[in-house]
């Protein structure tokens, strides 16, 4: 019995860890039980110590972790944002001597800047605040020889060049499940320390707009369709990306358990600020009731080799419903290694809810399109970072050999393997469908069928052999062929009624496959028509489809030149870049 | 007593001889990246080496992690006065790499290579992705100078993806680069561009041999190396014997016009006894390291030999290249070598 006593506690914390979070909290609740819950650790991080000071609990243990990581510092960029909003934040409450120690650091770290626009955007809003922090100092006071006001000016430079690509031919890491958080908390830090007024405007318009961004397509607490940049594990479980930290902490908190709250550490950061999500972009991120289609127009990260031109535009689609949503990039390779160019994301809160298809290409032409380094290495140089670049079961990857057609809630991929040089890998494509489903089944029309929660799909695979492997999370399809297409189509309860409606709809759909000339006609579960001649041509009831759009094109946001649009029922939100007005109406 | 003269002895043999190799010259090595590089993680140290000692230790110099590619050193400045081609962009240290001051700004990144202007050390022309910059006043401003490789007069992005600059000797208003497609032209220092010459092909280094400056070798991707007599007008493949045919470096027998060294992906050190006809690789000591990057050849003993190989280190021979022995920087890829 006196064992037990403990092992009941244990059990019992655990019970309450695993508790879901109550479902009625509003943002300031929330806000307050992640900085309770951080404050409350002990561990080496920036976001436990800006907790502690945010909430003044336990700040002699703040000072202590604040100086052993400023201490032996490493992370480049990454150091230096968390390091510095700590300190920008919490400078008063801290002893002199840590704050001496901490400026000596910015003249003896002397961090990478990093090859990627998040790495850049994290290094130049750094640096711009530092240099604001330290002013009228000389080179010999900076790690980088350059004196106070030449770092404020490059840094000032930049930030305004990366606003204005950002919101006129797009981003470039766009919608990055993993990289999203850090281009929001530069922008909070812009927006909480610069003293320049206008700064911290386009600072409040940069997480506008890059929270409306992600809103129109926030379903459940992930980022759904397709992405420039997502890892294997969150692309498998997208509720586990870092993003949905800032979905839990401004949009919803629908499902989240407590035990979700340790890797929600990245958004301290923003819960410290002062600013408010408007209302407006609030209720585009929860509002299902009516689905609808949304399109975007992003950009290609710069091509150094290999390229016709430098920012190629990247297009977006996605379909959103209460139930699921659906969305896809057009295909090609639009960034290298961990391009996300579909899925579907089901409004079920459990584990791995979504699916979807990648060709495991990889060659050292893609990299090189990218990369500077030698080409004959890359491919070795990324796989001792990332690990799976040259796996042929990998679940992140672009391919020059996929190309994609979406209207609605209806799906076309191609893959051309028939074009494939001799010493390119792989010949087929790994499909995620994940093992926690209501139903699954290939019917005897060759259908995959499936339900998850209020969410459906049917899948149909036109040419290629197929193999299937059932591990505990997944039904891993693979499909190897020269010439392959998969048919998707996805519905729910909204649309169509029980999940028997959907299975019987999906029998009269129709298509005409011919892998010789790769075109697909195919009558949708909608009724409409889709032709799809590999590569480029993509018909909708018999009128050509062209992939020409606008930044944002939806009923939700909407650019014009130099300004976004934000709707939702009779109010607007106006961003205008041109103007650096925040007009609402 | 005896005992004493002898060891002073020994020790003025040895200082003698170890003179005689490297005449007290140092020997510089830029390290992209030491095994891995994460950003954003603590990864071992990269950057800038310099050994004293004829390779036996290495000593590292300023910044840590920088994704250094090559390094030039100003002419008459004994060593003081050395850039560093990198990630950040062009860093320049005056007082031989104690301190360090980054010269460019966010228009600047990835440089690859660096040249100073043998008539005017105050030019200097980088290669980057992005095509060429040049600065005239010792690196505090830049200019890009894409006239003539830009995209959308080439039609690719190929043009400005610039590897490798040449500075004719003969006219040293003549500059050539050597870029992912091909070989371009400059007759006014960079201000417009043309093309010259193997239009296409990936160009990983252009040399200018120093007994005869008609005498131009490109090493390539996939292509291997190419020779012109003719300054770079019309060029011939001379690849007999080459392991491979990704060639990084080429590197010329200051004494001897028929002795050249080549290096490229998976070729171990590659030498020539007939000014580029034909080849002989060896990998003898290279412990498997087979992909050359850099070589070096000292100027007064032209038997000593620097390799820089990818993920090896330091190699240095001391036969002309018959032989290798491992110096330091292990694990590292080590993209440039430089004998002061």
């Amino acid at each position: 019995m006196k064992n037990l006593i403990p092992l009941l506690i244990s059990l019992c914390i655990i019970w309450s860890e695993r508790e879901t979070l109550a479902d009625d909290m509003n943002f300031e609740t929330r806000r307050e039980i992640l900085l309770k819950h951080f404050a409350n650790l002990n561990l080496p991080s920036f976001a436990v110590c800006l907790a502690k000071f945010a909430t003044e609990h336990d700040l002699d243990n703040g000072v202590k972790i604040f100086d052993t990581l400023i201490s032996n510092p490493s992370g480049d960029m990454f150091f230096m944002f968390q390091s510095l909003m700590t300190y920008l934040y919490a400078k008063e409450k801290m002893p002199e001597w840590l704050k001496q120690k901490y400026r000596n650091v910015w003249k003896t770290y002397t961090p990478f800047r990093g090859d990627t626009e998040n790495h850049w955007v994290m290094y130049y809003v750094s640096l711009y605040l530092a240099a604001q922090e330290w002013k009228n100092q000389d080179g010999t006071k900076w790690f980088n020889g350059k004196s106070s006001s030449e770092n404020f000016k490059e840094s000032e430079e930049w930030i305004n060049k990366w606003i204005e690509i950002t919101t006129t031919i797009g981003q470039g890491e766009f919608d990055s499940p993993r990289y999203l958080p850090f281009f929001l908390i530069p922008m909070f830090m812009l927006y909480e320390f610069a003293e320049d007024s206008l700064m911290r405007l386009k600072a409040q318009m940069m997480l506008d707009y890059l929270f409306s961004d992600y809103a129109v397509e926030h379903l459940a607490g992930c980022y759904c369709g397709g992405h420039s940049r997502d890892y294997p594990y969150d692309a498998l479980n997208p509720r586990y990306a870092p993003s949905s930290a800032f979905a839990f902490l401004y949009f919803s908190d629908e499902g989240f358990k407590k035990t979700d709250l340790n890797r929600f550490g990245i958004a301290v950061f923003a819960a410290v600020t002062s600013y408010r999500l408007p209302d407006i972009i609030y209720h585009i991120a929860t509002d299902r009731e009516v689905p609808y289609e949304h399109k975007e127009r992003k950009r290609v990260r710069n091509v150094i080799r290999f390229g016709k031109e430098r920012n190629p535009p990247v297009y977006k689609y996605t379909y959103v419903t209460k139930d699921y949503c659906i969305g896809s990039l057009q295909g090609g390779v639009l960034q290298p290694i961990q391009q996300h160019s579909w899925d579907i994301t089901f409004s079920d809160s459990g584990d791995y809810n979504t699916i979807f298809s990648v060709h495991p290409y990889f060659s050292e032409i893609e990299v090189g399109m990218f990369f500077p380094e030698e080409m004959k290495i890359l491919p070795e140089l990324v796989d001792r970072a990332h690990k799976v670049y040259r796996n042929p079961n990998k679940w992140s990857s672009s391919s020059p050999y996929e190309r994609l057609f979406q209207y609605k809630g209806t799906l076309i991929a191609m893959y051309d393997f028939k074009l494939m040089k001799p010493v390119e890998r792989y010949r087929h494509i790994n499909i995620f469908i994940p093992r926690i489903l209501d139903h699954f089944e290939i019917d005897t029309l060759g259908w995959i069928i499936g339900k998850r929660g209020n969410g459906y799909f049917g899948m149909r695979i036109l040419g290629g052999m197929l193999g299937l492997e059932v591990d505990s999370i997944s039904y891993s399809f693979k499909v190897y062929g020269d010439r392959i297409c998969l048919i998707v189509e996805s519905g729910g309860k909204v649309e169509f009624g029980d999940f028997n409606s959907f299975r019987s709809a999906l029998k009269s759909c129709s298509f005409e496959f011919d892998s010789v000339k790769f075109v697909v006609r195919y009558k949708s579960l909608r009724g409409f028509e889709m032709l799809f001649e590999y590569p480029e041509g993509r018909f909708l009831n018999g009128e050509k489809y062209d992939l020409n759009w606008a930044l944002f094109d939806g009923n939700y946001l909407k650019s014009e030149v130099g300004a976004l649009i934000i709707s939702w029922r009779d109010k607007k939100r106006i961003l205008n870049f041109k103007n650096l007005k925040i007009i609402e109406e | 007593m005896l005992i004493l003269k002898l060891i002073l002895l020994i020790l003025f043999v040895f200082n003698f001889s170890t003179k005689q190799h490297h005449s007290g010259r140092k020997i510089y090595a830029v390290v992209l990246i030491s095994g891995k590089l994460v950003v954003g993680v603590k990864n071992p140290i990269s950057g800038l080496f310099i050994s004293e000692d004829a390779g036996k230790t290495w000593e590292h110099r300023g910044w840590q992690n920088i994704k250094a590619n090559s390094m030039a050193i100003e002419p008459d400045s004994k060593g003081k006065v050395i850039y560093l081609a990198a990630g950040n962009g062009v860093l320049k240290s005056t007082d031989s790499g104690k301190t360090w001051r980054i010269m460019t700004d966010w228009r600047i990144t990835e440089v690859l290579k660096i040249i100073i202007h043998p008539e005017d050390k105050r030019k200097i022309f980088i290669a980057t992705p992005y095509g060429v910059f040049k600065s005239i006043d010792a690196g505090w401003n830049w200019e890009e100078k894409n006239r003539g490789i830009r995209p959308e007069e080439t039609g690719t992005t190929s043009s400005t993806f610039v590897s490798s600059i040449l500075i004719d000797r003969k006219n040293p208003r003549r500059i050539l680069i050597g870029t992912e497609n091909g070989i371009y032209e400059s007759l006014n220092e960079g201000e417009q561009w043309k093309e010259l010459a193997l239009i296409g092909i990936g160009i990983r280094t252009i040399v200018q041999s120093p007994h005869n400056p008609d005498v131009i070798f490109a090493g390539t991707e996939d292509n291997g190396i190419f020779r012109s007599n003719d300054g770079g007008r019309t060029w011939e493949k001379v690849n007999i014997g080459l392991k491979g045919l990704t060639i990084y470096t080429i590197a010329f027998d200051p004494t001897n016009s028929k002795i050249i060294y080549a290096g490229g992906y998976k070729t171990g050190v590659c030498r020539s006894n007939d000014e580029g006809k034909s080849w002989f690789c060896s990998e003898e000591g290279l412990n498997g390291f087979n992909s050359i990057h850099s070589i070096a050849v000292h100027p007064e003993n032209p038997n000593f030999i620097v390799a820089g190989t990818i993920d090896g280190g330091v190699y240095i021979s001391r036969d002309g290249g018959k032989t290798w022995k491992f110096s330091g920087l292990e694990g590292t890829l080590v993209w440039t070598v430089v004998i002061e």
